[in-house]
């Protein structure tokens, strides 16, 4: 107990000192960009955009990367119409996850984007045959097989891009072919085994596949829906605090 | 008088006698000797043709039938003599004769093909008046035969011929002709010649009389005429036999005829009585002129009774529209074409866009530099960038628009009379400009166009120095192109429509004397309609000319051809609703048209038969096409009725509401708050909500065409939806069933038995037959299937295999496990033909080629999809349902051409074109500003959304906001004072989609929404009763 309570207080000790490290730093950042920063005005979106850019290059530490997220955000919700795509782009770069990044391009299509870049799906039709044999034999209990076949014309990428189809996803799946003896009897769980026959038609069918079959293979996820009319949700900044005063976004020009 | 009529043709046109030979009616010599045509040449022959054509051409009766009668005669004369010639082998036959006898072989032969029964008046009158009764059809014999027995054109011939036409097929506007045709036949003096038997041989007593019976009236009219025939003929025999007895019978005759006229003129101003008594039963005049007055005043009732029936019959009497003639006209396919696209090489053009407007603000800077002088080489950088810009605005976008500012900004610039006069002859259009040679008829209407919309935006905008703008007003004089009056919105776009206007009536003109046979050119032109007319009324206008000069112009309208398309697209690019903001001109333009005396009545039986063909104006019906024979009378009368029949909008406290009736729209609002509280808990049951959903925006739609048909079946769609059961949304769609193994037997029993056969053929074979033997066995369990997949796959054993492939086929085609079996036995091993030729006879398709294992894989994954009843199935089948509404539902917007084939019958596809549908007509309405947001942003977000969809049903979530944010500006064009309620319905859904759990929840919620919007503009009519008090 007593052991139990010693480590709470180091961690605690130890997320004091962290804490204290990081608004060191914000100042110490500040300070490296303070003069830059004070001379921006929202009369002029474009110079936070630039300011951005240098920040983003020279960014050595989540902090400075944080500085030039804050001022894309401005730049994009000063002047959305013209430099809002290209700062939310940028913003893009600093994602820190696919789903983060997938809004952020999104939202670079909503505010001022035209719809020029479609993504496409079309894979391989040798991955699809490769992929096809590595389903088969793993319904017939040959995970080595399977494994082989997954090795064969990229077809492993393939199935992680697919991971979402796959029931317990493309890493439960490479896990039960591993664990299968190569003599094994059939995989007979009906479920698994319909899944896999209907990715692989959804696969084979390409463009043409129905909406069924669709949904098998990408899923009904929500079209991301990005809302112009709450910048703040949008930019992750508010545009009413445009000036750097005091080593803070401030709402008053004058300090 | 007689005696003239008497006289043959060569008497009177030649002074020839009676039945000249050949030679005498040719004027030519006559010989005796049998060589004689060895005298004679072609060429002269034709030479004397040509000259008594002549002397037939300067009588004063040259245009009488009986001038063409001998025409024709003659003809006949050379053409005997030309065949003389010809059978002698004597010298080349003259070009002319040899034409001549082509076309009669010609004729002959359209003749004995000819199988529509129908000579039209202009065959007639190509032959000329040799014409005979042998060249009648059947049909035009027994036409003939009822005119003559009718006494010539009038109501009841006019039925009789009408059911008879019915009879034989022929259609209404075949029958006019027939009629016209015949009428002129029998003015040229034939059919009653000897030929009368013939002709009326066909005539059943049943056509004569079924229509109608004779009346009294009828009986009456044959008596007299033929009382006074036989009185004219009594008093002609009397006059020329000149005999004392007959001088005495005519003084007899005339004095009791004079006798009769005294009497009679002696009662007329002497008698006590009134010649008519009051219709009225009131107390009589003694007065004559009102007596005069009161019997005129009848006969004009009378008159007027007549002739408002309809039209004036060939024979002169008033007769009535006779309703079998205002049958809609037919065409082999519906009138209309779908634009040529913009080529690539226009579209590359106004891809330099930024150019232009580069290089004419280089320009201004380098006037700002000279102080408004314009220099040559400034010149010559605005006349290549205009005169590119000319050659492609229409497809240059908002490029258009910049260009057209940064021109204004470039003339406000320029100063002095000269330079100014410079810059405006600058701009393309000008006479020189669009006449140059190896310009396309478009691109003068597009360079005109330009110079004209760019011209009328620089002489009305108010920034300009007066100075300026009279220049521009100048060059517009110059160019005849009118100058915009009064306040004007979009000055460039009102420019470019009157120029585009203007150019209608040519390329109309073009059209009808074949110098444009193609549809290019009329593309171009909707093109440039669609870039300039900013507003429907604009577009209204450019729409109004193109009908107006396709109605007007020489061509024929009731044969398929590029001109009838045209005029076509033009009646469609028109709004009929009544909610347009271009209503009152659209109702005008139709009243005027069928009014209008310059138009021949058949021309406007065409526009109207189109108006009902439409399927985007559903109040025009068939009772408001015009007859073809209709008069002056009947022609205002069906004006009135069109006026009658065009919607009106209720005007309601928030502006013009589509008026409902009020059951009809209780029934709807009670289904949609039932679609509403369904429930939405899978993908196919959401789909199924948004496919019941289209169908109710579908009734909304036929409530707004006032079409009740449309909504009822609408309804009966959308209720169908909704009470669907699940197990039918998850059948199969095929109906096949799954098979299911045989009840007590376990699994892997038959694969234990295999194992211990060994590799005994004869015992394996029996082996496999036993599994037959298995009562209601269809399928296998998942063991037993692998041996046999495995056996009849890759067995090497023939009859073996052979035995497990026929039970497979024969038993097993629907087991699951087994069809699972062979997919997974397909990996390696199999023999290429056996195996194609065995899954092709189990999968009932042809296996073959390179690929046939990743075919067969194909194939027997589907059938196990498809014999499974699945919730798949479910979805499927629910975006089947959406489809099908949604195209339904875009062709109350009149767009059914093509939707199915363009959009392949993807569900994606389909709301994408519905968007596209509703955009268009969202544009033609008029707001003053843009609500929710304008249509470029609207499109712009859309391809944004389209951009980072991945799914079909993100595809679809990606075009169901543009469909609702259309459906809003529409109702808040009609109803502006609704814009704050319909924006916070946006506003919601916008909310909805936000946290939405997957896409298809945001298509149907979005499609709630619509209706939700929809709603809006529905307003219950007023009951009689509510209208009362």
């Amino acid at each position: 107990m007593i052991r139990l309570f010693c480590r709470v207080l180091r961690y605690a000790a130890c997320a004091c000192i962290a804490g204290s490290l990081a608004a060191q730093s914000a100042p110490a950042v500040a300070t490296r960009w303070q003069e830059r920063l004070a001379t921006l005005d929202p009369v002029r979106p474009y110079d936070y955009f630039e300011l951005a850019e240098e920040v983003a290059d020279a960014a050595a530490s989540e902090a400075e990367r944080e500085l030039a997220r804050q001022l894309f955000g401005l730049a994009g919700a000063l002047d959305t119409e013209r430099l809002g795509r290209s700062a939310m782009l940028a913003l893009a770069q600093f994602a820190t996850d696919v789903r983060e990044r997938d809004r952020a391009l999104a939202a670079a299509e909503i505010v001022g984007g035209r719809g020029g870049a479609r993504r496409t799906f079309r894979p391989n039709p040798d991955q699809i045959e490769a992929l096809a044999r590595a389903f088969s034999s793993y319904r017939r209990g040959d995970g080595r097989k399977a494994l082989a076949a997954l090795r064969q014309s990229d077809a492993d990428a393939l199935l992680q891009k697919i991971s979402g189809a796959i029931p317990g996803g493309a890493d439960a799946f490479r896990a039960e072919c591993a664990s299968m003896r190569s003599s094994g009897g059939p995989a007979i769980d009906t479920d698994m085994a319909r899944s896999l026959l209907l990715v692989e038609l959804a696969l084979r069918r390409g463009d043409a596949r129905s909406a069924s079959l669709d949904i098998i293979l990408n899923g009904d996820e929500p079209l991301l829906e990005i809302d112009r009319t709450d910048p703040q949700a949008l930019w992750r900044v508010d545009p009413d605090k445009p000036w750097w005063r005091d080593g803070a976004w401030s709402g008053n020009g004058n300090g | 008088m007689s005696a003239s009529r008497d006289m043959s043709p060569a008497r009177r046109f030649l002074g020839l006698d009676e039945r000249p030979s050949s030679r005498v009616l040719l004027g030519l010599p006559e010989v005796t000797s049998s060589d004689a045509a060895s005298t004679l040449k072609s060429g002269q022959i034709e030479a004397a043709l040509e000259r008594r054509a002549d002397e037939i051409a300067r009588h004063p009766l040259s245009n009488a039938p009986e001038a063409r009668r001998l025409l024709a005669q003659l003809e006949l004369a050379a053409d005997q003599l030309q065949a003389e010639i010809a059978l002698l082998g004597k010298g080349p036959l003259h070009p002319t004769a040899a034409r001549r006898a082509a076309r009669r072989l010609q004729e002959n032969a359209a003749r004995v093909d000819a199988k529509p029964a129908v000579v039209a008046p202009s065959a007639i009158r190509r032959t000329g008046s040799g014409l005979t009764a042998d060249d009648l059809t059947d049909f035009d014999r027994l036409a003939l035969a009822l005119l003559v027995v009718s006494g010539g054109w009038n109501a009841k011939s006019a039925k009789r011929l009408a059911t008879v036409a019915g009879d034989h097929g022929v259609s209404v506007d075949d029958l006019d002709r027939v009629v016209k045709g015949l009428t002129q036949f029998l003015s040229e003096g034939e059919g009653l010649r000897g030929t009368m038997g013939d002709v009326g041989s066909q005539a059943r007593s049943a056509w004569l009389t079924s229509p109608a019976t004779t009346t009294r009236t009828d009986a009456a009219e044959g008596a007299v005429e033929r009382v006074l025939g036989r009185i004219n003929d009594v008093i002609r025999d009397e006059i020329s036999s000149g005999s004392t007895g007959s001088q005495a019978r005519l003084a007899i005759i005339f004095g009791g005829v004079a006798l009769a006229w005294i009497a009679a003129l002696a009662w007329l101003f002497f008698a006590p009585g009134p010649l008519v008594g009051p219709l009225d039963g009131s107390e009589t005049s003694t007065n004559g002129s009102s007596s005069t007055s009161s019997a005129s005043s009848v006969l004009a009732s009378g008159e007027g009774a007549a002739t408002r029936g309809g039209a004036v019959g060939a024979n002169g009497q008033a007769i009535a529209p006779v309703d079998a003639l205002a049958t809609p006209a037919k065409f082999p396919r519906a009138p209309g074409f779908v634009p040529k696209a913009i080529p690539l090489s226009i579209i590359e053009v106004a891809s330099s866009g930024a150019v232009w407007i580069g290089d004419v603000e280089q320009a201004t800077r380098f006037i700002r530099g000279e102080k408004g002088k314009i220099d040559d080489p400034t010149i010559a950088i605005i006349t290549d960038a205009l005169s590119s810009a000319s050659e492609a605005w229409p497809a240059a976008g908002a490029y258009r628009a910049e260009l057209v500012r940064v021109i204004g900004s470039l003339a406000r610039e320029t100063r002095g009379a000269e330079s100014l006069r410079r810059l405006m002859q600058a701009i393309p259009g000008t006479v020189a400009d669009v006449n140059r040679a190896g310009l396309a008829p478009w691109q003068r209407m597009w360079r005109g166009s330009f110079g004209a919309g760019v011209l009328a935006s620089i002489a009305l905008d108010t920034a300009q120095t007066p100075e300026v703008a009279a220049a521009a007003r100048e060059e517009m004089r110059t160019r005849s192109i009118a100058i915009p009056r009064g306040q004007v919105a979009d000055a460039f776009g009102t420019g470019a429509v009157s120029f585009l206007a203007v150019s209608a009536k040519s390329l109309c003109d073009d059209m009808a004397i074949g110098m444009i046979t193609g549809l290019e050119d009329a593309s171009r032109w909707v093109q440039a309609v669609d870039a300039a007319a900013t507003s429907p009324v604009l577009r209204a206008r450019a729409a109004n000319a193109a009908i107006d000069s396709a109605l007007r112009c020489p061509g024929a309208l009731d044969q398929p051809g590029p001109l009838v398309d045209f005029l076509a697209y033009s009646i469609h690019m028109l709004d009929y609703s009544g909610r347009g903001a271009d209503a009152e001109l659209v109702r005008n333009a139709l009243s005027s048209w069928i009014i209008e005396v310059g138009i021949p009545p058949s021309r406007i039986w065409v526009l109207t038969s189109l108006l009902d063909a439409d399927l985007g104006i559903a109040w025009y019906g068939p009772d408001l096409v015009l007859a073809t024979n209709a008069d002056t009378a009947a022609r205002a009368q069906l004006a009135e009725r069109v006026i009658a029949a065009f919607p009106k909008v209720g005007v309601t406290s928030v502006g013009e509401a589509v008026l409902v009736e009020k059951k009809a729209l209780e029934s709807w609002q009670k289904n949609v708050a039932l679609l509403k509280a369904l429930t939405g808990t899978d993908e196919a049951e959401r789909l199924r909500n948004a496919a019941a959903a289209l169908a109710a925006a579908r009734v909304a739609r036929g409530f707004e065409l006032g079409d009740a048909k449309v909504a009822k079946a609408a309804m009966e769609d959308m209720v169908k939806l909704m009470q669907r059961e699940a197990t039918e949304w998850n059948a199969s769609p095929t109906g096949e069933r799954v098979g299911l193994p045989a009840a007590g037997v376990g699994d892997g029993e038959f694969a234990a038995q295999w194992l211990a056969v060994g590799r005994d053929v004869q015992r394996r074979i029996d082996l496999i037959r036993s599994l037959s033997a298995r009562p209601g066995s269809g399928d296998l369990g998942p063991i037993d299937a692998r041996v046999l997949a495995t056996e009849a796959l890759r067995g090497n054993q023939v009859e073996v295999r052979q035995a497990a492939t026929a039970l497979i086929i024969d038993r097993y085609a629907n087991g699951r496990e087994m069809l699972r079996a062979l997919v997974d036995g397909l990996e390696t091993g199999v023999s290429a033909s056996a195996g194609a030729e065995f899954l092709s006879g189990l999968l009932s398709v042809t296996i073959g080629g390179s690929d046939w294992q990743a075919e067969a894989r194909t194939r027997l994954i589907e059938r196990i999809f498809v014999i499974e009843d699945s919730r798949d199935h479910a979805v499927d089948a629910a975006v089947a349902e959406m489809t099908a509404m949604a195209s339904a539902l875009m062709s109350r917007y009149g767009r059914a051409d093509g939707a199915a084939v363009t959009t392949g019958g993807r569900a994606d596809r389909v709301l994408a074109a519905l968007a596209d549908v509703m955009r268009d007509d969202a544009a033609a309405k008029f707001l003053a500003m843009p609500f929710p947001s304008s249509i470029e942003e609207i499109e712009r977000l859309r391809g944004a959304r389209r951009s980072f969809a991945r799914s079909i049903t993100q595809r679809m979530a990606a075009e169901t906001p543009a469909v609702v944010d259309y459906a809003a500006m529409t109702i808040a064009a009609r109803q502006p004072a609704l814009q704050s309620k319909i924006s916070e319905i946006l506003a919601a859904a916008r909310r909805t989609r936000s946290t939405a759990q997957s896409a298809s929840a945001q298509v149907a919620d979005d499609l709630f929404a619509l209706i939700e919007i929809l709603a809006q503009g529905l307003a219950p009519e007023a009951s009689e009763r509510a209208t009362d008090s």
